[in-house]
């Protein structure tokens, strides 16, 4: 008997040792701040990486870890680091989970930390994105995400078609007039190999959400302080013009159904979608690394429906509020984020750096790259209604992708689709009702 | 033999075997049992992301009885689960029964079809994943070389094809298990019970019938049911291939409640769903318990 307690007290302390070694980093002064980042493209991670050494170099005292992640595990990743409190102390993030995460309580309120210069600084558009309307901010946007239609120069010169400018971009008409020239059967074997356009359908609910306000729609409207989803005519008329495209007129790709922006890269590279539309402005980077020789490709401006606004959303920098360091976090936010870093990282990521001044800088007005017409779009970029709306992140994946992918492949119609999303979305939006208040 | 010391309840070996089961017991206790007795109080609170842990009685269970998405996945599951384990087990049969027979090399083609199951799902999922992909996949392109099809086909986005391109991959992995089982069931047969039967005059056909299935019965009573438990808690391979999508086709119960639970924060309401999964495969293992225990009366 005597052993098994001497046994079992040793276990005890054994046990309580290892517990003491696994919570005792968290915020000691000596151990360096942790910061996850989610750069995925080879330079991204690259300069991420470099201006981490940079401020390891101008800050021993304050030294930061760079930590890997990545975009396919962040947010279990994350969520269970904020329940059990073993949180990094800055990790980048993107707009719309950010502001549920703020909505939970998770997150450190930004807004007494950040500087002046910083807030004049980064485009109130970017702004909106992270900001609760309780005035709390969650994260500083960096980088914006905008949608882009990136196009084949040769295949559009050999219809005669001549490419959209910024004094005058295309309208959806036109562009399926165009698409529809583009498709065809070039080898005469009755299957068409090249066709107008594709667009990665995949998990479409971002692509279509964003681009419905360019149509006059908006999904998301609040009722008696509450939100509803209502499906109407603006934006039946999107979903309606991207059906006739795939259906009536075949001159997007059937293989735009199952596929996401980044997998339709490489068929654009052989020619047979002579457009892809809705592709994040990162898919640039791909061109540019990866893009046969003889391929020549330039982006479009904004589609033109009512309007030419677009939603945004951000690429954020964040402090969870378990961190216990979050001042020195956002001093080293503050350099990372500094509009010379800031710039680095969007030429890096191809990416709309979030800063006004990044964006008079020379790079981002070169029309190598593109970078002119991508950049030009700020002036277009709108927020959406469903920003920071109670329950959007859970609406986004449980109802919209769903629907809409049951929608493009023919098994629904648009009315159908509109009915079930409204009669769905009412269940879902009713689980958030206690949040209420807040917004 | 056994000693019995006055001062304890104990004896001194009782002790002894105590003493090295213990490190195992803290170890099942800490790491098996806690997790497992708080999942199930869980499963009574309204636990979610962000908030406190609150009691609330039976709630849940009454918001899943009326959660269409909930029970659209349990069908979804319990088809995948039927369908998988009947193929598994009679395919595995045949394959244990040609394994049976005197081939040249049976232990190479063993080891052979052990492969897939030692391989992890996770790891056959991104190989099967390989395999769909539409356009470089050597699923289209092998179709598309026989001339099957002429344009590629996505499999795992396509409401018509994801179900049976993912029970395939999900067949694949484990045939080998139930095949592995059964083989060792075979074995066991003595030659002299064909033999006899083959003087009274039984083609393969009745022999199989009154032979090979009836002394087969109880292991494949059990591979039946360890399947069936196994498949309905499938979880890595689909996640992998499909993510439950499209259109929440392959959304299995296990799917379901990983999503409640992480990607939309129910920690409470996942936690109920996990425990309604435990109260049906507790039927199920008592149902093959209680046939094991009749098979073992009967004999």
């Amino acid at each position: 008997m005597r052993r098994i307690l001497f046994i079992s007290f040793f276990l005890l302390i054994g046990s309580a040792a290892v517990f003491w070694l696994m919570t005792k980093n968290n915020g000691h002064k000596d151990q360096p701040l942790r910061f996850v980042s989610l750069a995925w493209q080879e330079r991204a991670i690259a300069t991420n990486k470099s201006i981490v050494n940079e401020w390891n170099m101008l800050h021993p005292e304050m030294r930061v870890e760079y930590i890997q992640g990545t975009w396919n595990s962040a947010h279990d990743y994350l969520v269970t680091a904020f329940e059990t409190g073993d949180v990094p102390d800055i990790f980048h993030y993107e707009s719309s989970v950010i502001i549920d995460y703020a909505m939970r309580g998770y997150l450190t309120d930004l807004s007494p930390y950040i500087s002046t210069e910083m807030k004049n600084d980064i485009l109130d558009v970017a702004w909106a994105t992270v900001t609760r309307p309780n005035g709390e901010v969650g994260g500083v946007p960096f980088l914006i995400e905008s949608l882009v239609v990136l196009y084949n120069k040769s295949l559009l010169e050999k219809e005669g078609i001549i490419p959209p400018t910024l004094e005058h971009p295309w309208t959806w008409e036109y562009l399926q007039v165009a698409a529809r020239k583009m498709t065809k059967d070039t080898n005469d074997d009755g299957v068409i190999d090249q066709y107008g356009a594709g667009i990665g359908l995949r998990n479409s609910a971002n692509i279509i959400m964003n681009t419905s306000i360019s149509f006059g729609g908006s999904f998301f409207k609040k009722e008696n302080e509450h939100f509803v989803v209502h499906v109407n005519a603006e934006e039946k008329k999107l979903l309606q013009t991207i059906i006739d495209m795939l259906y009536k007129d075949k001159s997007i790709s059937p293989a735009s159904i199952g596929e996401t922006g980044a997998g339709m890269i490489p068929g654009f590279f052989s020619g047979r979608y002579a457009m892809l539309i809705g592709i994040g402005s990162w898919g640039r980077q791909q061109l540019v690394e990866n893009a046969p020789k003889d391929f020549y490709w330039g982006v479009m401006p904004p589609l033109k429906a009512q309007s030419q606004i677009y939603g945004a959303s951000t690429q954020t920098l964040s402090v969870p509020k378990k961190s216990k360091r979050a001042k020195e976090a956002m001093k080293f936010i503050d350099f990372m984020l500094s509009s010379k870093n800031t710039a680095r990282l969007a030429l890096n990521d191809w990416m709309i750096p979030a800063r006004k001044s990044c964006l008079a800088m020379q790079e981002f007005q070169d029309s190598l790259g593109g970078w002119d017409i991508t950049c030009a779009s700020v002036s277009t970029l709108g927020v959406g209604s469903w920003v920071g709306a109670p329950g959007y992140v859970e609406w986004k994946s449980r109802v919209a992708n769903p629907v809409l992918q049951e929608l493009f492949a023919g098994r629904l119609s648009v009315d159908e689709a509109a009915k079930r999303i409204e009669h769905e979305s009412n269940n879902v939006l009713l689980r958030y009702k206690k949040y209420g208040d807040v917004w | 033999m056994i000693e019995k010391n006055e001062h304890t309840l104990y004896s001194k070996k009782e002790i002894g075997q105590i003493q090295l089961l213990f490190p195992v017991i803290l170890m099942v206790t800490l790491f098996s049992l806690i997790p497992l007795l708080r999942g199930i109080y869980l499963g009574f609170t309204d636990y979610r992301l962000g908030d406190p842990i609150s009691f609330n009685g039976i709630e849940n269970y009454i918001q899943l009885f009326n959660d269409e998405y909930f029970w659209k996945s349990f069908k979804i599951g319990m088809a995948w689960t039927f369908i998988v384990t009947a193929l598994q087990v009679s395919l595995g049969l045949g394959l244990a029964l040609l394994l049976n027979t005197k081939i040249r090399f049976a232990s190479f083609y063993t080891i052979l079809i052990l492969i897939p199951w030692a391989t992890p799902p996770i790891i056959r999922g991104i190989l099967w994943r390989q395999m769909y992909e539409p356009n470089t996949g050597a699923v289209n392109i092998l179709l598309s070389n026989v001339g099957i099809i002429s344009t590629p086909i996505n499999w795992l986005s396509s409401f018509e094809y994801v179900i049976p391109a993912v029970i395939v991959a999900g067949v694949w992995g484990e045939i080998s298990k139930a095949a592995i089982f059964l083989l060792a069931g075979l074995q066991t047969i003595p030659n002299d019970l064909y033999e006899a039967s083959k003087i009274d005059g039984a083609g393969i056909w009745d022999q199989f019938r009154l032979i090979t299935l009836p002394v087969l019965k109880p292991v494949l009573a059990a591979i039946v049911s360890l399947t069936f438990m196994w498949n309905f808690n499938t979880f890595g391979i689909i996640w992998v291939l499909t993510q439950g999508g499209p259109g929440g086709m392959t959304r299995l119960p296990m799917l379901a409640a990983y999503e409640e639970g992480f990607r939309y924060g129910y920690i409470g309401y996942a936690a109920a769903i996990g425990n309604i999964m435990v109260i049906i495969l507790s039927v199920m293992l008592f149902m093959y318990i209680r046939v094991q225990l009749r098979e073992r009366n009967e004999s």
